[in-house]
C-alpha cells in the first residue's frame, strides 16, 4: 500500500516541477504580451498535466479541455451570460472570421479569441510533448534547455527581469533530471526500489542542487564584458531615430546625440597622398544643443567653383611658397571632399564636375549637372596654415569686443547649460593673458586633471543632462567628441568664438614603390577637434584630445626658449612622447649586437609601416587558431563521428566493397582501442573483438571476409547479412 | 560435406582410446591426409599405440608395429629373401614396413643404418632390398616414437632425416581428470576391439587426393614463406627451415583446412600448424640452448612477430 502512495507521491512531485518550469514560460509571455488572466491559463495547465499524470480516459480529458476552452472563451470575450446560445453563435462566427483572416493573411482581422483558442492547443501540445518526455523517454533536459535560453533571451532582450526566474528554473530543472534519471536508472537495470528508497537517493541529489545554487547565489559574479544591449523595444526605438548609441566607429553625418561606447573598426576610408601625415577635416558644426552637434536650420548658403578657382575658405592658407599637392582615393563612396589643412584649390580633373561649399558648415561637396556625387580620386593644392607665436602671444580678451555679428554663431550656449562649466572655463584660464594662451589652458587641463581616453567607458547624457558638463565633471572618461566639444563650449563661455571640427587624423603610413608617402586612413581615424577665432589671427585649429598629436602649425619667432615650451602644451606632450621613444629606442639598440644594428633599424621602420596590416593578420591568426581548433575537437572525436562518416560513406557507394568495408572497421575498432597486432589472425582478431562487445558478429563477417581473401573467385559484394553486422560493430565503435 | 563427416567419425574413434588428446588425433589424422609421417617425441605408456591403432582399424588399413632395438637389422625392417629349397629359389618375405599404417616404435634406439632404411622407405614410398624396388603399399603412413634426446643409449636421427616427418607431436601425459577416465576404461572391455572401420582405403586415397586441390592463395602462400624465412633470420636459429619445411607446412595447412570444412587454407590453418610443421626442422644455435629457449619458444615469438597479410593489396 505504501509503495503505491510513493509511487503516486514521486508522480505528482515530477508533474508540479513541470508545471512550475511551464509557469515560468508563461508568466512572462502574460506579462510582455496583453494576454492577461494568467490564473485560468495555468488552471488549463493543471488540467491537463492532471489528465496526463493520472491517466485520464482520454475522450474524457479531451471533452473536459474543449469545455474549459470554451467557457473560457465566453467568460473573457463575450461578457454574456456564461454558455448560452448567442456567446456560442458568435464564438463559431469569429472563429470561422478568423480562420477566413489567416487564408488571406490579413494578420490584423484575427479575432482575439481565435488567439486564444491557438494558445490554448499550443499549450495542449506542449503539455503532451512533456508528458510524453517524462513517461516515455524519461529525459526532461530539452525543455529544461529551451526554458533556460528563453529566459535568459527575454531577460536580455526585453524589459522581462528574469534573474530570479533563471534560478528557480535550475532548481527545477536539475531537481527534474536528476528524478527522471532515477526512473531511467531503475528501469534500465529492472530494480524494484525498496520502501522509501526514493527519498534516499533523491536527498543528495536535492542537498547538492541546494549547496550550488546557495554558492551560486552567494559567489561574486563578474560584471558583464560587453556592455549589455539595449532591450529589444529600446533597439527599436533607436532604429527609428537612426542615431548611432552604439555602433561602429567612423564618420556619420549625424551628431545629434552624441556618446556611448564604439568599437573599432579597421577598414580603410581612403588613401591619400601627400608631403606629411596631417589630418584630413570634412565639416564644421556650430550649433551646440546640450547632447551634440546640429546645423542651422532653414537654407543653406552654398558657394559653387571649379577645378583651379581659389575656395573661400575662413581658415586662412599659409604661404604660397610652402605650396604642397595632395592626392586623394577613396575607398568608401563619400561624397564630400577631405581637405587637407591650407586649402586653396582643387587641381584640374575632368570638366564636367564642379563643387559647391557649404558657406555654414565649410562642406565641399563635388557635383555633376547639379547632383551631389563620388570623386573616386582628387588631387588639391594646399599651403600649410602657420601662426606666428607674436602675434598669438598678443592675442587679448579686450580684442574681442570689437567682433562682428557674423561671429554670434560661434559663442552660442544652450541656454541649459550648467554654471559650472563656464566656472570651471574662467578657473582654468584666469592666468593666462592671451587667447591663445587661454585656449591652451583648456588643452592642457585635460592633460593634468585624471582625464580619461577610452572608446568605451564612455557615457551618454540621459534626461537633463548635458553632455559637456558630464563629461567635465562626471565620466572623466571619453573619446574625441568628448573633449572636443568640452573645449569649443569652454571657448564659447570665456567669449572666445569655436567651432566644432570633424575629419580624420592623420593614418598610417604605407610603403609603396613609388617615393611618395601614401597614408592608409581607417575609419578608426575619424575625429573630431576644435578651431577658434582669435581677432587679427584667424581660426586656427586645436587639438584637445588626449593622446593625439594634434598640429604643429605655430611658428617660434619668440626668442626666448621657455616662453615657447610653457606655450604650446601638445608640443610640450609630442616632444615628451619622442623623448621616450628614442630612449626606449636607444635601450632596444643596446641590447643588440653592432652587426645587426643596421637590419634592426630598417625592421622597426617596417613595423611601423605593417601596423595597420597588423590587425589583419591578427585577424587571420583567429581564424587560423579557431580552424586549428575545429580540427583538433574533430580529430579526438572522431571515433564518435567517424561510424556515421563511414556508414554515409559506404551506403553511398551502395555497400558493394567488402574489403574497403572491413578496412574501415579495422581502422574504426582501432581507433576504439581493439587493435589488431601484426601477427594476429583476423579471426583471432574477430574473436577478441566479439569477447569485447559480446557479440558474434565480427566472427560472422571475418569468416566472411577470410573466405573473400583466402579463397579463390569470392565476389566482393557483402549479403544483407554482413551488412547489418558491419553496421552494427561500426555503431559500436562510437561507444 | 561426406568425407568430413567421415573424417569426424575418426576422431571420435580414436577419442574412445586415447582421453583427452584430440588434437593429437586430428593431427595424426592432418599427417595421414597429407600424405605426411608422424614423429612422436614421447615417454612410453601414454597410448601412442592404442591412438595408431584405433587410426588404423578406422580406417580400415594393415597395422604393423616395428619395436626398434640396438641389434635390429635393416632387413628386419624391410623383409629378407629365404632360400625355399622346395622351390629351389629364393623368396621374398616383406618385413614389417610393408604395412599401411606402421607404428615404429623408439626409433633412435636403433642404429643409424636401420633408421636410414626406414627413413628411406618413407621418402621414396619404396623400398631397395637385392637390386630390386618394390612398391610399398598406398596409403603409407609412419608414426614413429622417439625417446626424449636426453635419454641414455639413444641414436639421434640426424637432421636430413628428421626433415621426413611432417609433424613432430609432443602427447605427454594426460591431465588428472583424464587418467581418472582412463582407469575407469581400463576396468571395463577394451573399446579396440568394438570400433568400427569408418573409412575404406580406396575412399582414403580419394580423400588424399582432393585435399591437393585445397586452395591456398597467394596470400598464404606469402605468409608461409615468410614464416620460413624468418625462422632463417632468427638469431636463435642455427639451422632454418628449408624449403622441404615450407611445402610440408603448406600440405599439412591444406589437410588441416580440409578436416575443418573449408576449401581454403587461412593463415589461421599455418599458425596452428607451423609448430609442429618446424619444430623438429630448426636448430637452435648453442647460446639459444644455454639460455633454455625451446625451438616451439623461437617459433611462438616468429609468429608473434610475423604480419598475417589480411589485404590483397600486399600483393
Amino acid at each position: 500500500m505504501s509503495r503505491t502512495i510513493a509511487k503516486w507521491a514521486q508522480k505528482i512531485g515530477l508533474y508540479l516541477l513541470v508545471f512550475l518550469m511551464l509557469c515560468e514560460w508563461l508568466i512572462p509571455v502574460v506579462n510582455l504580451t496583453s494576454t492577461g488572466h494568467l490564473g485560468l491559463f495555468l488552471l488549463f495547465i493543471v488540467l491537463c498535466l492532471a489528465g496526463n499524470a493520472f491517466n485520464i480516459n482520454i475522450v474524457l480529458s479531451f471533452v473536459v479541455k474543449i469545455i474549459y476552452i470554451a467557457w473560457f472563451l465566453m467568460y473573457v470575450y463575450m461578457g454574456t451570460a456564461v454558455f448560452s446560445l448567442n456567446s456560442f453563435t458568435r464564438i463559431i462566427s469569429e472563429f470561422t472570421g478568423s480562420i477566413g483572416a489567416v487564408t488571406n493573411g490579413d494578420w490584423n482581422g484575427i479575432a482575439d479569441s481565435f488567439r486564444s483558442i491557438l494558445f490554448f492547443v499550443l499549450l495542449w501540445m506542449a503539455i503532451y510533448l512533456i508528458h510524453h518526455w517524462i513517461t516515455a523517454k524519461r529525459s526532461i533536459f530539452y525543455f529544461f534547455l529551451v526554458t533556460i535560453i528563453f529566459l535568459s533571451l527575454l531577460d536580455t532582450f526585453t524589459e522581462y527581469d528574469a534573474k530570479y526566474a533563471i534560478i528557480r528554473t535550475m532548481i527545477e530543472g536539475t531537481l527534474l533530471m536528476s528524478g527522471l534519471y532515477l526512473y531511467r536508472l531503475l528501469e534500465s537495470e529492472r530494480a524494484i526500489p525498496k520502501k522509501r528508497s526514493s527519498f534516499k537517493w533523491l536527498l543528495p541529489f536535492a542537498c547538492m542542487i541546494a549547496v550550488c545554487t546557495l554558492f551560486a547565489y552567494v559567489a561574486p559574479k563578474k560584471q558583464a564584458v560587453v556592455a549589455p544591449p539595449q532591450p529589444l523595444k529600446k533597439l527599436l526605438d533607436m532604429q527609428q531615430n537612426q542615431t548611432g548609441e552604439i555602433g561602429k566607429i567612423g564618420y556619420v553625418e549625424d551628431d545629434e546625440k552624441l556618446g556611448g561606447p564604439f568599437e573599432e573598426d579597421h577598414r580603410p576610408v581612403f588613401v591619400a597622398t601627400a608631403k606629411e601625415n596631417q589630418y584630413w577635416r570634412i565639416e564644421t558644426k556650430n550649433i551646440y544643443t546640450g547632447k551634440g552637434w546640429v546645423r542651422k536650420k532653414g537654407d543653406i548658403y552654398v558657394h559653387t567653383f571649379d577645378y583651379g578657382e581659389k575656395i573661400p575658405m575662413s581658415l586662412k592658407p599659409g604661404k604660397q611658397k610652402n605650396r604642397e599637392h595632395a592626392e586623394i582615393e577613396l575607398k568608401k563612396d563619400y561624397k564630400f571632399v577631405l581637405q587637407p589643412y591650407g586649402l586653396q584649390k582643387m587641381d584640374e580633373q575632368n570638366m564636367g564636375d564642379q563643387f559647391y561649399i557649404e558657406i555654414d558648415s565649410e562642406k565641399i561637396r563635388p557635383t555633376m549637372d547639379g547632383k551631389k556625387i563620388v570623386l573616386p580620386s582628387y588631387s588639391m593644392t594646399y599651403s600649410k596654415p602657420e601662426y606666428s607665436l607674436k602675434a598669438l602671444t598678443r592675442t587679448r580678451t579686450s580684442d574681442l569686443k570689437g567682433l562682428s555679428k557674423d561671429f554670434k554663431p560661434y559663442l552660442q550656449v544652450p541656454k541649459t547649460l550648467p554654471a559650472r562649466v563656464e566656472k570651471l572655463a574662467k578657473t582654468i584660464t584666469k592666468d593666462e593673458k592671451s587667447l591663445y594662451g587661454k585656449a591652451n589652458a583648456i588643452v592642457s587641463y585635460f592633460q593634468n586633471n585624471g582625464y580619461k581616453y577610452s572608446r568605451l567607458e564612455v557615457g551618454t547624457p540621459e534626461g537633463k543632462q548635458d553632455y559637456v558638463d558630464q563629461f567635465l565633471f562626471d565620466t572623466k572618461s571619453g573619446y574625441c567628441d568628448n573633449f572636443s566639444t568640452s573645449m569649443a563650449v569652454m571657448l564659447r563661455t570665456i567669449g572666445i568664438p569655436s567651432r566644432w571640427v570633424k575629419g580624420f587624423s592623420e593614418g598610417d603610413e604605407v610603403p609603396m614603390s613609388d617615393n611618395k608617402h601614401h597614408y592608409v586612413v581607417t575609419n578608426n581615424n575619424a575625429h573630431s577637434w576644435v578651431e577658434a577665432y582669435f581677432p587679427g589671427v584667424g581660426w586656427m585649429s586645436f587639438e584637445p584630445t588626449i593622446g593625439f598629436g594634434g598640429f604643429d602649425n605655430v611658428l617660434n619667432d619668440v626668442k626666448s626658449k621657455e616662453k615657447k615650451s610653457a606655450i604650446n602644451p601638445k608640443q610640450k606632450e609630442n616632444e615628451q612622447q619622442k623623448v621616450e621613444k628614442k630612449e626606449k629606442e636607444e635601450k632596444k639598440k643596446e641590447k643588440k649586437v653592432k652587426k645587426e644594428k643596421k637590419k634592426e633599424k630598417k625592421q622597426v621602420e617596417k613595423k611601423s609601416a605593417i601596423n595597420q596590416t597588423n590587425n589583419w593578420s591578427a585577424i587571420w591568426l583567429g581564424i587560423l587558431i579557431g580552424a586549428v581548433a575545429i580540427l583538433l575537437l574533430l580529430f579526438f572525436t572522431r571515433r564518435k563521428w567517424m561510424p556515421k562518416w563511414l556508414i554515409f560513406k559506404h551506403r553511398t557507394k551502395g555497400y558493394r566493397h567488402l574489403d574497403a568495408m572491413y578496412e574501415d572497421l579495422l581502422k574504426q575498432l582501432k581507433r576504439a582501442g581493439h587493435r589488431r597486432k601484426e601477427g594476429q589472425t583476423l579471426k583471432d582478431f574477430a574473436e577478441h573483438v566479439d569477447a569485447a562487445y559480446s557479440t558474434d558478429k565480427m566472427g560472422i563477417l571475418t569468416r566472411a571476409m577470410e573466405e573473400r581473401l583466402y579463397n579463390k573467385d569470392v565476389p566482393g559484394k557483402p549479403s544483407d547479412e554482413l551488412i547489418e553486422c558491419w553496421k552494427y560493430l561500426i555503431n559500436r565503435t562510437s561507444g | 560435406m561426406e568425407a568430413q563427416e567421415k573424417i569426424q567419425a575418426i576422431i571420435r574413434n580414436i577419442e574412445k582410446v586415447m582421453i583427452g588428446k584430440r588434437h593429437i588425433a586430428e593431427l595424426s589424422i592432418v599427417a595421414l591426409l597429407a600424405e605426411g609421417h608422424i614423429l612422436l617425441e614421447d615417454v612410453p605408456g601414454v597410448g601412442k599405440t592404442m591412438m595408431v591403432r584405433a587410426l588404423a582399424k578406422s580406417v580400415s588399413a594393415n597395422f604393423k608395429r616395428i619395436q626398434f632395438t640396438p641389434d635390429l637389422l635393416p632387413s628386419d625392417v624391410l623383409g629378407v629373401s629365404i632360400y625355399n629349397p622346395k622351390e629351389m629359389e629364393f623368396r621374398f618375405h616383406p618385413g614389417p614396413i610393408m604395412g599401411n599404417i606402421v607404428l615404429a616404435d623408439e626409433i633412435n634406439r636403433t642404429s643409424p643404418k636401420t633408421q636410414a632404411a626406414l627413413l628411406e622407405a618413407m621418402e621414396e614410398a619404396a623400398i631397395t632390398v637385392e637390386g630390386k624396388t618394390i612398391e610399398l603399399t598406398k596409403p603409407f603412413f609412419v608414426m614413429a616414437t622417439q625417446n626424449p634426446i636426453e635419454y641414455e643409449g639413444t641414436y639421434p636421427l640426424p637432421e636430413a632425416q628428421l626433415d621426413r616427418f611432417l609433424l613432430k607431436l609432443n602427447m605427454g601425459y594426460p591431465s588428472h581428470e583424464d587418467e581418472m577416465e582412463v582407469l575407469r576404461r581400463a576396468e571395463g572391455s577394451r573399446p579396440i576391439e568394438t570400433l568400427e572401420a569408418v573409412l575404406s582405403l580406396e575412399e582414403l586415397k580419394e580423400i588424399q587426393k582432393e585435399i591437393k586441390t585445397v586452395h591456398v592463395d597467394e596470400l598464404v602462400k606469402t605468409y608461409i614463406v615468410d614464416l620460413s624465412r624468418a625462422t632463417r633470420e632468427n638469431p636463435s636459429v642455427f639451422l632454418g627451415v628449408s624449403p622441404r619445411g615450407s611445402i610440408a607446412l603448406m600440405k599439412a595447412s591444406q589437410a588441416y583446412a580440409f578436416l575443418k570444412g573449408r576449401r581454403y587454407v587461412t593463415p589461421d590453418d599455418v599458425q596452428y600448424l607451423a609448430p609442429y610443421v618446424f619444430s623438429h626442422r630448426i636448430i637452435l644455435n648453442s647460446a639459444a640452448r644455454y639460455d633454455e629457449i625451446s625451438a616451439e619458444d623461437v617459433i611462438g615469438r616468429m609468429i608473434i612477430n610475423t604480419p598475417v597479410p589480411v589485404k590483397r593489396a600486399l600483393l
